[in-house]
């Protein structure tokens, strides 16, 4: 199920939401969230509700051993085990015919001749997501950051919780921990309007911004071969606003009904395209998975505590291992792994690069993800190539179709994006004053009519 | 808030969303499609009616449907085919302009995509929505065979002929082109009229409803209980003039069968779609429906014998596979796909020869009998009597 469809807005979310406030105690509320996780992942294939269901028992197991025991050889077996399991399921999904089909094409280099199976496996959606969830609260548990549940049914609603379950943001246990506490306290309007304020800004990034965007980028790369070198810029330019404009609207979206159900949701974007540099990006984009990528596998490779080199390796081999979370295509890979020279390349080049003028270094900044996009958003090396070559020289092509308005649409989505304020500096001491309610009215009669015209369209890290 | 205070003020949020949600329709309207912020453009607005007849009202667009200068769908095209080019028109009604596919999936186009890949050919998709064959005759003749194609392939929906009159030719209109509709008409309906799917049981009720409301009144011999022979004949004598007329300009004319999603077994939503697509020839049962479309199937068969036409039985291959069809008739993406291919295997067949003989008859002039008759033999001259047709027909 989708936020931006109407069977969501119409039917789930009002049934959801009534008979959430309806009940009154903590554990009817987790059982109910709970329930409505499974409905809300079940609408779209009820046999992975198996594959979450079997994540979370095993996570809530292991936290309950955490509790009993506290002989570290027990514990470590308690770490090792369950997050074996969640990456097996996970790399099985996700990653065996990536591994088989490169295994193929090595062996097939050496002159073997080795046909390799394609495997016709399903990707669940949301799998990256979830089993982050489910290994951070193991970790954590682990090292003692978080006391783990006993409750059964609170742990499965912080792992179903249906507003962050498929897309994110990736919210740790300890981040929603306190509000789920009180879940049986929660105040109804305390939040509502926040909440829906979040949802409806969300709602307008996604519906009109990003999907517009979608409209003219997608019919353009489809055929991009015959670009032109300004119709290839104007392409990829479309798509980092696009990407932008989809991941946070969702971000803001679950935030939003977070609020509405009385959870706190941590902020997953930060205006990135104002990021003078590549840390700044890294701390401003999809905060939630950048800051896990740091507590769970930056930190204990060594982080920055053995030297210069081990820093710099360490930094590759996080982003590289990043990359390869968003996708099983060598072009993610490559991706991470750029991401992670230029961050190494920052940390050795900082202090040169922060004397450089403010927009300079927001421009630059800029361009430098919008070249990590091409890689994002190739299908193959070979596309990225193209792109890359049609970009960085002069060549013919067709024109783009719709120039003018997509010029247009493409100038205020990048002067909201790289200028503008975003969804929390929006909310920063927000109050429900007359003009604003009339502006959110506005706002939803915008996105409602843009989806009564079109069929609603997948968010883009629904495939991660 | 006092209760009439909170109800003003939600009301006036009501307002408020309208209008923003009617603004937005325009402007998405105008982004994607290029429809002008204040114009209420409908489906109709794709035709006109102007000196030439009826055809595609140029540079006409309306949501993803746009007709290029000369009032066809696709690219831009020049009057004279590209030399060495094999120029090929694909004639018919919506299912051949595209109703149901996504822009650029229409058959003609993923046909023009499988010719490519075997040689330069250029196809023209000059099909209008709602044209039965006689305005197809006249459309050939008054615009499209200017366009001096080499292959003219010809997909004639058969259900117009069920029709309570059926259809005959009009006179061009004279006085210059009909206008698009002016009066406003809320984008914001339009998208909710098109997005509200109601369930069977209500849509068969409304069905049903305005089934019943076009027979009240009529005769029970209105009715079509089995099919009308007149109608048939008649079907096939304007595919005959057609054919004749396509020859008479130096094409060589592709004779395609009429598909229709319904074979030997039903399902309840076939059985449902089947009796909607009756709304729009009630004279005619839903077994009449049928047998209708499966006669003229024949009879385009029998067409194509007589004449020595090549013929594409898309209804033998198509008919009965309901995963093809987006309703009763127009295809969905895939459907489009396999009859663009069938139809390719018959146009790359047709040996350049004798194309370009047609096409340089025409060019030089030669007569339309000896074209005839270098084309399709003796028995096609016997039969070749378009103008005489159309003079009989035409209410002038």
């Amino acid at each position: 199920m989708l936020f931006n469809s109407f069977a969501f807005l119409l039917a789930f979310l009002p049934i959801t939401y009534v008979i959430f406030w309806t009940l009154q105690s903590a554990k009817s509320r987790y059982v109910w969230l709970t329930i409505t996780g499974y409905v809300f992942y079940g609408y779209w294939d009820p046999r992975f509700c198996l594959l979450m269901a079997f994540s979370t028992a095993v996570s809530y197991t292991a936290g309950l051993g955490f509790l009993r025991w506290s002989d570290p050889r027990r514990r470590r077996l308690l770490l090792i085990i369950p997050i074996t399991a969640d990456l097996a399921i996970l790399g099985f999904f996700k990653y065996a015919n990536f591994l088989m089909d490169s295994f193929g094409k090595v062996l097939n280099w050496g002159g073997a001749g080795v046909s390799i199976p394609h495997w016709n496996i399903v990707l669940p959606i949301g799998i990256s997501f979830y089993t982050f969830h489910t290994i951070t609260y193991i970790v954590d548990s682990y090292r003692g950051s978080i006391k783990p549940t006993r409750n059964i049914f609170e742990f499965s609603a912080y792992v179903s919780l249906f507003s962050q379950l498929v897309a994110g943001p990736i919210v740790r246990f300890r981040q929603i921990e306190e509000d789920f506490e009180r879940l049986g306290q929660a105040d109804r309007t305390r939040w509502l309007g926040l909440g829906v304020s979040f949802f409806v800004l969300g709602l307008l990034e996604k519906v009109v911004v990003a999907d517009t965007l979608a409209f003219f980028v997608d019919r353009e790369l489809a055929h991009y071969q015959l670009l032109s070198t300004s119709g290839a810029w104007l392409s990829m330019l479309g798509y980092s606003f696009q990407l932008y404009f989809d991941f946070a609207g969702y971000s803001d979206m679950a935030i939003g009904l977070g609020y509405m159900f009385g959870i706190r949701i941590p902020i997953n974007f930060n205006s990135p395209y104002k990021a003078l540099d590549p840390s700044d990006f890294w701390r401003r984009w999809h905060i939630s998975l950048s800051s896990c990528l740091r507590d769970y596998l930056y930190i204990p490779l060594g982080g920055n505590r053995h030297g210069e080199w081990k820093a710099y390796r360490n930094l590759i081999l996080t982003m590289l291992i990043g990359g390869l979370w968003h996708g099983a295509n060598w072009t993610f890979v490559i991706w991470g792994a750029y991401h992670g020279f230029l961050l190494a390349a920052h940390r050795k080049f900082g202090p040169v690069w922060d004397r450089l003028p403010r927009v300079f270094r927001q421009v630059s900044m800029f361009l430098l993800a919008l070249f990590g996009w091409v890689l994002f958003r190739s299908t193959d090396f070979g596309m990225a190539a193209h792109l890359f070559a049609t970009m960085l020289t002069p060549t013919r092509g067709v024109a783009v179709e719709g120039l003018v308005p997509y010029t247009i649409v493409l100038f205020l989505a990048g002067a909201w994006a790289m200028a503008g304020p975003n969804a929390q500096e929006m909310h920063t001491d927000w109050t429900p004053t007359r003009i604003r309610v009339v502006g959110l009215a506005a706002a939803a009669g915008a996105a409602l009519a843009v989806m009564l015209g079109s069929s609603a369209s997948p968010f883009l890290y629904f495939q991660f | 808030m006092p209760l009439l205070h909170r109800c003003m003020w939600l009301a006036l949020l009501g307002v408020v969303g309208v209008i923003s949600a009617e603004i937005m329709a325009r402007i998405d309207d105008a982004v994607r499609s290029g429809t002008p912020l204040l114009a209420s453009p409908s489906y109709t607005d794709l035709t006109m009616q102007d000196s030439l007849g009826t055809r595609g009202r140029p540079f006409a667009r309306f949501e993803k449907w746009k007709l290029n200068g000369a009032g066809f769908r696709g690219q831009e095209v020049a009057l004279a085919p590209e030399p060495e080019c094999v120029r090929v028109v694909v004639m018919g009604a919506s299912e051949t302009f595209g109703y149901a596919e996504s822009p650029g999936k229409e058959y003609p186009a993923q046909l023009a995509d499988s010719l490519k890949r075997t040689g330069c050919y250029e196809v023209i998709n000059t099909a209008i929505t709602g044209l039965p064959t006689t305005g197809q005759i006249q459309l050939w003749e008054n615009w499209v065979s200017r366009f001096e194609p080499s292959v003219v392939v010809i997909y004639a929906s058969p259900a117009f002929y069920l029709s309570n009159e059926p259809p005959e030719f009009h006179a061009p209109k004279r006085g210059g082109a009909t206008t698009p509709s002016a009066s406003f008409a809320p984008r914001l309906v339009t998208r909710l009229k098109d997005r509200i799917d109601y369930p069977d049981f209500i849509q068969r009720r409304r069905v049903m409803r305005k089934i019943a409301s076009a027979i009240r009144g009529k005769p029970v011999t209105w009715v079509y209980r089995e099919v009308p022979d007149d109608r048939i004949a008649l079907f096939r004598l304007h595919l005959d003039s057609l054919v004749t007329s396509v020859r008479a300009k130096g094409a060589v004319p592709v004779l395609v069968t009429h598909a229709m999603r319904f074979g030997a077994s039903m399902n309840q939503e076939d059985q449902d779609l089947l009796r909607a697509w009756r709304q729009f020839s009630p004279r005619a049962t839903e077994a009449v429906l049928m047998d209708f479309e499966r006669r003229a199937a024949g009879t385009v068969r029998d067409e194509a014998r007589d004449r020595n036409v090549p013929l594409v039985d898309v209804a033998g291959v198509m008919t009965g596979h309901t995963r093809w069809f987006a309703d009763p008739i127009h295809f969905n993406d895939t459907g489009a796909g396999v009859i663009a291919g069938t139809i390719a295997r018959t146009v790359e067949r047709i040996p350049a020869s004798a194309s370009s003989v047609a096409s340089r008859a025409q060019r030089s002039g030669v007569s339309h009998a000896s074209l005839v008759n270098s084309n399709a033999g003796p028995r096609s001259i016997v039969r070749a009597r378009p103008v005489k047709l159309a003079n009989r027909s035409d209410p002038r």
